[in-house]
């Protein structure tokens, strides 16, 4: 597969899946652009973890901890709630086409099958709410960390 | 001040914030911190994600408590953010109850959605994703047309306050004959490409996103409502799907 094939194309195409959303969501005009290259910045992240892993869940989770330290991160520089840039950032990894196919199974009566997809739609879901509160974990002890630093700075 | 209102204008807020798309967390978090604020001796604040029920503690011999039931739920990110901000200035100003009630009105009044803006983004969403998982550009386009589709479908569905479960069943039938019709015709190439686009326009997915890390969180109750709200959704929607093709195809 070509580089444009295997990166450039998913990355843009996540970027504008994401685009939608933050229009859907009713993401600020002044946060849509940011918000937009969340879900590319944490698809790419996905794509370069899982060339060098090769573990779909473990990439997820590392993929979401990238987009919940780069929410947190806007989160500062524009004083929002970082969920204003965390729900747009996992927008390509939403597991909405494996949850899709597990309903599916369940609906054609495959039950074989049903449960193998639907415990790969709970992985990935899993894999994405662990790398979002270990991601905010990692902001609030960095947080703790530059006021530690302040106070001692200052004395206290 | 009138400790009634007071009480009520917290809800305001926790209520609102609920409804457009805050974690549960976040919820309790804000009416807490607002409560605490005013100098409230103790505040306490349970949230699911259909209710709020808050118990405020002004005195030794002053204790009261009010709920909401949360009915509708729809991300509204900007909304959210307004709501932040204010219960920040709130926090510092702590301004009177009437007052308090009035900016959390004035925040509501604000932006609302452009109409348009939403079908040309569900368009964009359901032609990205088919493209995103594989599709050719003419896929791209009629999973497109059939997005803006569903979104005039999902609006009179709500407007005839249609049940959601049903809805669901509809839309995806409807999405699902377009696609067929579209394959019959020869305008796009593969079935299950051009349908996945608009699958990710339906499907819960975010839903069941947000019921695992409620899990984590410990908001057990929220996080099983969630999830029996997503596994509902998508099996009607799943069903609408191969109903369609089972009618048509």
């Amino acid at each position: 597969m070509s580089f444009v094939q295997a990166w450039v194309v998913p990355i843009l195409c996540a970027a504008l899946g994401t685009l939608g959303f933050s229009v859907l969501f009713h993401v600020g005009k002044k946060h849509l652009f940011f918000s937009t290259l969340g879900g590319a910045v944490a698809w790419a992240g996905y794509l370069a973890f899982f060339a060098c892993i090769g573990n779909l869940y473990i990439s997820y989770t590392l993929a979401s901890v990238v987009a919940a330290i780069y929410a947190h991160l806007m989160a500062r520089v524009f004083k929002t709630p970082a969920t204003l840039f965390a729900l747009p950032a996992t927008i390509p990894m939403i597991p909405g086409e494996a949850f899709f196919e597990t309903m599916q199974f369940a609906v054609l009566g495959d039950w074989v099958n049903f449960a193998a997809m639907g415990v790969r739609t709970l992985g990935m879901a899993a894999a994405i709410a662990i790398g979002l509160i270990v991601g905010g974990m990692a902001d609030r002890l960095q947080f703790y960390l530059i006021n530690a630093r302040r106070q001692k700075r200052n004395g206290i | 001040m009138n400790h009634n209102k007071l009480l009520s204008g917290m809800l305001d807020i926790g209520e609102q914030m609920l409804c457009c798309g805050a974690e549960i967390s976040r919820v309790e978090d804000t009416v807490e911190r607002i409560g605490l604020a005013y100098g409230l001796e103790r505040v306490d604040v349970f949230t699911i994600t259909s209710s709020i029920v808050v118990t405020a503690c002004f005195s030794a011999d002053e204790t009261l408590t009010q709920t909401r039931r949360i009915r509708t739920r729809s991300v509204d990110l900007e909304r959210l953010n307004r709501l932040n901000a204010l219960s920040r200035e709130i926090c510092q100003n702590k301004p009177d109850a009437d007052t308090l009630k009035a900016q959390v009105r004035a925040v509501l009044s604000q932006g609302a959605f452009t109409v348009w803006l939403l079908y040309g983004a569900s368009a964009l969403i359901a032609g990205a994703f088919t493209v995103f998982f594989g599709g050719s550009l003419k896929d791209a386009l009629v999973s497109a047309v059939i997005g803006v589709l569903l979104k005039k479908l999902m609006t009179l569905s709500i407007r005839f306050h249609l049940n959601s479960v049903v809805s669901n069943v509809l839309l995806s039938f409807a999405g699902g004959a377009a696609a067929l019709l579209a394959l019959r015709l020869g305008i796009c190439d593969s079935y299950a490409k051009t349908v996945i686009g608009d699958i990710m326009l339906l499907i819960p997915g975010i839903t069941l996103t947000d019921a695992l890390r409620d899990m984590f969180y410990g908001d057990l109750i929220s996080s099983i409502q969630r999830l029996c709200e997503a596994l509902l959704f998508s099996s009607a929607i799943a069903f609408g799907f191969v109903l369609a093709r089972r009618v048509i195809g």
